[in-house]
Order: C-alpha cells, then sequence, then structure tokens
C-alpha cells in the first residue's frame, strides 16, 4: 500500500501525490513528514509540476519517444511559467525536471526568443590603447 | 553609448546554481551575449571556475570539436569531421593585420590551446622585437606578453609554445632560446602570476630541442632531438626529451632504437579523448610510419599505428610530408612535386584513401585541434576588436 504525500502550494490549495510521483523530488523523499508546504509557488505552477512527477512515475521507460514528446510539449510555455517552474522544481529538487526547463531556457537563448535586454557597451579606440600598451612595453 | 534596461521577468530567487547550469551548456557566442544582461550574469560568467567548467563541458562534446587551419591568405575554423569533409566553419578575422600599429612586422600562429591561439613575431624589419601576443579569437579578446628577460639580436633565435598547467587552471608560454654557439636559454610566462617571465636554471646541458615539431601531450611540452654521436659514421642518436609543466622538470621520454634521422614529433587523437604522444618516422620522400606511444612513458607500448605512402610513378617524383592530425584519427598530409608543395590532403587509415583537405588556394602552416572557449574573458590589459 503506498503512502500519499500532500503537497501545499503558497495559495493554500493542495495537491495529493502518490509516492512513485512523490519520491521523484529529492526533498520529499528526505522529509520526515508527507505533508509539505511548497513556499512561493502557487497551485498553478505545482499542479504542473505535479503533473510532470504523475506522468514520469508511470512511465518506465523515459527513453520512449512519447514521453519525449510529452516533455518537450510540456516544456513550451510562457518565459515566466517556464521560470516559476523552474523555482518550483528546484526546491523540491527534482533533477531531471531541473535539467529539461534548464534545457529550454538554454535553446530560447541560442534561438534569441528569450526576452532580455542586452545592455550595449561603448566601444574602445583599440589602436590608440594597444600602441600606448606596446610603449609601455618597451617596443 | 547606450544602456538599456527592462524588467524581463527574471525571478528575484533564482538560485546562481541554476543560472550556472543555463548558461554552461551555452556555445561561447551566446554565453558572451548572456554577459550583456546583467551584473549578476556578468560575474557569474567571468568566474574563473564557469570558465573552466564550460571548457571542459565543450571539450568533452562530440559537435564542438574545431580545427585551426592557418595560412598566409586566411585563419580559418573548420569542422574537425570527416562526415562534414571537415569544411569550414568561419573564418576568423586577425586582430592585427592591417593596423595601424603593426608597422611591417608580421605576427606568425606558434600555437593553440583550449581556444586561445598564441602569435609571435616571424618577421620584422629592425629591433627591438614586438612581445608576443595571446588571442582568444571566440570572444575577439587578445593581449600582449610582457617582453622576455632578455632580448636576442635576431627574432629567429627564439621560439614560443603555448601550453597549459591543469593543476593550477593556468596558461603558460615557454619561449626557447638557441642562440648559436651558446646554450639553449629557456623561460616561462604564466597568465595567473602575470608580470615577469621566470628563467629556468634546470635546463639539462645537452638540451637542443628540434626547432620545427613539438608536442603537448600528458601536461609536458616535448621535442624530438637528435645528437652526432662521435665515432667512425657519422650517426645521430635521437631522443625525445619532455619539459613538465607542472613541476618545470625535464625529463626524456624513452623511444624505440630502430629509428634514424629526426622523427617528427606529434600529438594523437584516437577515438573519443585518447591523446597520445605520436612519432612519425619519415622513411624518404614518399613514405612515413606513424607510432603512437599508447602508455605513456612505457617505451614497450610504442605501438606502430599504420604506414603512408604514395603509390605514384616514380617519374611523378611526389613528396609526402605530415602535417597534422584530425581528432578522428585521420593524418592531414602535404603533398607535392619540387616545384610546388603545398597541396594538402587528409588520409584515412581506414580506407587508406587520400581525400582534398583545406582550401587548395591556401598554403598552410599551422594545424591543431581547437575549442571555443571563454579564457581572457575577465582578464585586464587585454583588447577588444
Amino acid at each position: 500500500m503506498s503512502r500519499v504525500f500532500k503537497l501545499k502550494s503558497s495559495d493554500n490549495e493542495t495537491f495529493e501525490v502518490e509516492e512513485a510521483a512523490a519520491l521523484l523530488s529529492e526533498t520529499i523523499k528526505s522529509s520526515s513528514s508527507t505533508e509539505i508546504t511548497v513556499p512561493n509557488v502557487k497551485a498553478e505552477i505545482l499542479g504542473k509540476v505535479v503533473e510532470w512527477c504523475n506522468k514520469h512515475a508511470e512511465s518506465e521507460d523515459t527513453k520512449d519517444q512519447l514521453i519525449k514528446e510529452w516533455d518537450a510539449e510540456f516544456v513550451s510555455v510562457d518565459q515566466h511559467v517556464l521560470f516559476k517552474l523552474i523555482t518550483a522544481a528546484d526546491y523540491l529538487q527534482i533533477k531531471e525536471l531541473v535539467d529539461q526547463l534548464t534545457q529550454r531556457v538554454g535553446d530560447m537563448i541560442k534561438a534569441k526568443t528569450l526576452k532580455t535586454v542586452e545592455m550595449t557597451y561603448p566601444t574602445f579606440n583599440v589602436e590608440r590603447e594597444v600602441q600606448e600598451e606596446l610603449k609601455s612595453l618597451g617596443f | 553609448m547606450k544602456i538599456q534596461k527592462q524588467q524581463w521577468g527574471v525571478e528575484e530567487h533564482f538560485p546562481e546554481e541554476i543560472i550556472d547550469k543555463i548558461l554552461l551548456k551555452l556555445p561561447v557566442k551566446d554565453v558572451i551575449r548572456c554577459s550583456a544582461v546583467c551584473k549578476l550574469w556578468n560575474s557569474l560568467i567571468k568566474n574563473p571556475t564557469f570558465i573552466q567548467t564550460h571548457l571542459n563541458n565543450q571539450t568533452h562534446d562530440g559537435i564542438s570539436k574545431r580545427l585551426l587551419l592557418i595560412s598566409r591568405q586566411s585563419y580559418d575554423l573548420h569542422w574537425d569531421n570527416p562526415a562534414a569533409l571537415f569544411g569550414q566553419y568561419s573564418n576568423l578575422r586577425n586582430p592585427i593585420r592591417n593596423s595601424n600599429w603593426t608597422k611591417g612586422i608580421v605576427w606568425e600562429v606558434v600555437g593553440t590551446c583550449n581556444g586561445l591561439v598564441c602569435l609571435a613575431v616571424s618577421s620584422i624589419h629592425g629591433d627591438p622585437c614586438p612581445p608576443v601576443i595571446l588571442w582568444n579569437p571566440s570572444i575577439r579578446k587578445f593581449g600582449f606578453l610582457p617582453s622576455p628577460s632578455r632580448a636576442v639580436d635576431c627574432y629567429r633565435y627564439e621560439s614560443y609554445y603555448l601550453c597549459y598547467d591543469s593543476r593550477i587552471d593556468d596558461y603558460k608560454v615557454v619561449r626557447i632560446v638557441r642562440e648559436p654557439y651558446c646554450q639553449v636559454e629557456v623561460e616561462v610566462w604564466s597568465l595567473a602570476s602575470g608580470s615577469a617571465w621566470k628563467s629556468l636554471d634546470n635546463v639539462p646541458a645537452d638540451f637542443s630541442p628540434s626547432t620545427s615539431h613539438h608536442a603537448f601531450v600528458n601536461g609536458a611540452l616535448h621535442w624530438a632531438q637528435s645528437r652526432l654521436t662521435s665515432g667512425e659514421e657519422e650517426e645521430s642518436t635521437v631522443s625525445v626529451v619532455a619539459l613538465d609543466m607542472v613541476d618545470g622538470s625535464f625529463r626524456n621520454v624513452e623511444i624505440l632504437q630502430c629509428w634514424r634521422g629526426a622523427p617528427m614529433i606529434s600529438r594523437y587523437h584516437g577515438d573519443g579523448d585518447q591523446c597520445w604522444l605520436a612519432l612519425f618516422d619519415l622513411q624518404g620522400d614518399s613514405c612515413f610510419d606513424l607510432w603512437v606511444m599508447k602508455e605513456y612513458g612505457v617505451a614497450e607500448s610504442w605501438t606502430k599505428l599504420f604506414n603512408v605512402h604514395l603509390l605514384g610513378s616514380p617519374e611523378e617524383e611526389l613528396r609526402i610530408e605530415p602535417f597534422g592530425f584530425t581528432k578522428s584519427g585521420q593524418v592531414v598530409v602535404r603533398m607535392g612535386g619540387d616545384e610546388e608543395f603545398n597541396s594538402f590532403k587528409s588520409y584515412d587509415p581506414k580506407d587508406k584513401q587520400f581525400r582534398d583537405f583545406g582550401n587548395q588556394a591556401y598554403d598552410y602552416y599551422f594545424m591543431d585541434s581547437f575549442v571555443e572557449s571563454l579564457v581572457l574573458l575577465g582578464q585586464t590589459n587585454v583588447f577588444s576588436y
């Protein structure tokens, strides 16, 4: 008879999770209680994390093509949802989920679809500086 | 000067380990872009541990392998992949060509290591000798080394070698001075300790490293050296001497006595991350054997991997000379007749075929494996271009 864990979001919603899914989280694994409150993570996000755990607990073979496609869809979310998911997965120490989410951020950076604004730095007059450096080296 | 900033929704509580995790997986050019996002990311990226970890990830990643191919005409990076026909990956903008301050000096590439390229002077009108340059083309930065402790009359008497001390994550340049009728002098500069060259006082009295080839293997620089033995026949004994970059000691590496003449020393890459000391035993103009030391330091482990020879008609008088290796274990050779000796081919020992290599219009003088890295990022006294 497997245990049932209760995960509580920061806005007081509770999710019941079967043992196999819950133990994908190192935080839960090393917790003495079956009731864990996840601070700073709202229900909408926690629910998605639970969904991921459930999916990965029921599927034995994680190299299965279907699960890969499901995972790819799972991480294709808005930037701000993605970051919230990372925070939750990191708190719960679900290594594979963190890996998948951070990989997604990396892919967005490479594809330049991650919304950031990069500061532009002034360019220097290299010629003059190089001549000064050479002079100081005695040349 | 424009600085734009806006809220982009990054979690204030994003742990640094997570940001590191994301950034470490990115190729160099994307990491550089990320270093301009905010101060936190900038400082995470310029951290020497980050730079080293990022480099190690790149080194073990199959798709990041490149070849640095240098000719008088062009500095290029090629795919180190036979399936891609070793095609060109990118052209590197030479940071010093056609600048006002080059004044008729010609620098040439003398070494590459972990994404750094070392440039030393190959031709100059007059004295004094300009400094050596360390350059990272992937992040477009370069810097000058300080002037060595003793200048020499002619740039031809000195040679420079770039290498890496993995124990302390430090890049070193070795300068060897070979003046006629004088003992060979050796000094070392290190990026971590910065300012001055340090002379080595433990140079063996008979140290006479070959000027033409060297190999950085197993944390040490290796050279072949041959000494004329006195006797009735003018024979030379060949030995391999190594300078360990970690402890600065010299040692001999045992080689088989069947080699005569001056073998060419090199670094062989096998499948995976194997890196062996290699020796080309040249037998005449159109044939050579490749030997590798499968177990470093064990003389019995010298193994002949294969032989490369030209099957041409004798009247053609084609010559062949080894030029370098690819990471897939192919040998790149230079071929030609008396008139033109600048046709480059790759030789695959699996099917014993020669194939055209590189741009046939270029006359290459340097080739080595290359990896894009962030080394030099965050260093002071480097220039961007």
